[in-house]
């Protein structure tokens, strides 16, 4: 029980329109620290709607869900904010860097936030972060100076940066070439290996899914496997 | 006369803070989801709003004064009162301080109601919406 990251029992959503979907079905599951874990499953099965309500960010559901053993059901948004902040790093398909300030300044953000550590430790931690993934050479470029996939590993440096439980990806690949998507793939890889990082990514891709150590399939917004 | 050009002012400001919004709804999204609440980013666009408030303030009075100490040497003639040579201004500190005063109450007003909006950005339709 004490190693459970996240833990959701029976989810359930729908989306109201002029017809109600039921799009998420009595989901339930767990993640154990360490684990590499992937959610995979057709478009539409409803794989990126379940991790928006896992990241918190989504509060329309039914169901419980526990974060570090904590309930989440009845935070308030700034509670749930803090909650994000501190223990879940995310990495999105689109990298979602701010064009106004250096890339060493973007990883920071969610730093300097949390306010645990000044700012000129945060700027060092964020350093090594970036030295983790080869582009501290590009630390004080902006972030439209960068190539797509330089960007990406920026944004998984800058999800890194508050030390999170755990690191959500939607489709964190789904942008980019095929190298760029195996080294970024190689990143998560190392991340889960050797700093024993928790991630949980939902992808359409079934090669990156097989290469986890924990897949959970979808079908239908029900979990098949 | 001033409060026209205040409220004109105000508009201006509300305008650009509202296209600014549209603008980085990215970035709204992205500090919601690394951890800003809803209140921190009403905070960075009402800070946004008083800093122009604040920057306009201040040229506004200093070029307020050059201007008034130009008109201040306009030879001005008048038998009725035989001992005033120039336009007469005046300078009284009272009527700077109601200006920046009104200046920046403006500016924090025309800024409020955009930063609520900024606040209420759902983070997920934007992110989901690529």
């Amino acid at each position: 029980m004490s190693d459970k990251v996240l833990e959701a029992i029976k989810i359930n959503k729908h989306f109201d329109g002029a017809q109600v979907q039921h799009v998420l079905k009595d989901v339930s599951f767990s993640i154990n620290k360490g684990d590499f874990a992937s959610i995979v499953g057709k478009s539409g099965c409803g794989k990126s709607t379940l991790l928006y309500i896992l990241s918190t960010m989504d509060t329309d559901y039914e169901g419980d869900l526990f974060i570090d053993n904590q309930p989440m059901r009845l935070k308030t948004e700034a509670e749930l904010a803090r909650v994000r902040n501190e223990k879940i790093g995310f990495v999105f398909q689109f990298h979602y860097l701010l064009n106004e300030f250096s890339v060493v300044r973007n990883v920071m953000i969610p730093g300097l936030k949390l306010g645990k550590y000044s700012e000129k430790e945060l700027e060092d931690r964020a350093m090594e972060k970036l030295k983790i993934f080869g582009i501290d050479d590009q630390a004080r470029k902006l972030p439209n100076q960068l190539s797509g996939g330089q960007k990406q590993r920026v944004a998984i440096a800058r999800a890194l940066i508050n030390d999170p439980l755990i690191i959500m990806g939607d489709e964190p690949t789904g942008n980019l070439d095929k190298k760029n998507s195996e080294i970024v793939f190689d990143l998560f890889q190392k991340l889960a290996r050797e700093y024993k990082q928790t991630l949980l990514i939902v992808t359409h891709d079934m090669e990156f899914a097989q290469a986890t150590d924990h897949v959970i399939e979808m079908e239908d917004g029900r979990i098949i496997k | 006369m001033g409060i026209t050009l205040l409220i004109v002012a105000g508009f201006g400001i509300y305008n650009i803070l509202n296209m600014m919004i549209y603008e980085k709804m990215d970035s709204i999204a992205i500090l919601k989801a690394t951890g800003f609440s809803g209140n921190d980013v009403k905070r960075i666009f009402i800070m946004i709003a008083l800093s122009i408030g604040v920057i306009g303030v201040m040229f506004g009075l200093v070029f307020g004064f050059l201007v008034s100490s130009l008109v201040d040497q306009i030879p001005f003639n008048t038998a009725a009162l035989p001992r005033i040579k120039t336009f007469p201004v005046n300078y009284n500190p009272k009527f700077y301080i109601i200006g920046a005063t009104f200046g920046i109450f403006t500016t924090y007003l025309a800024g409020y109601l955009p930063s609520r909006k900024a606040s209420k950005v759902d983070p997920v339709v934007i992110i989901r919406g690529k």
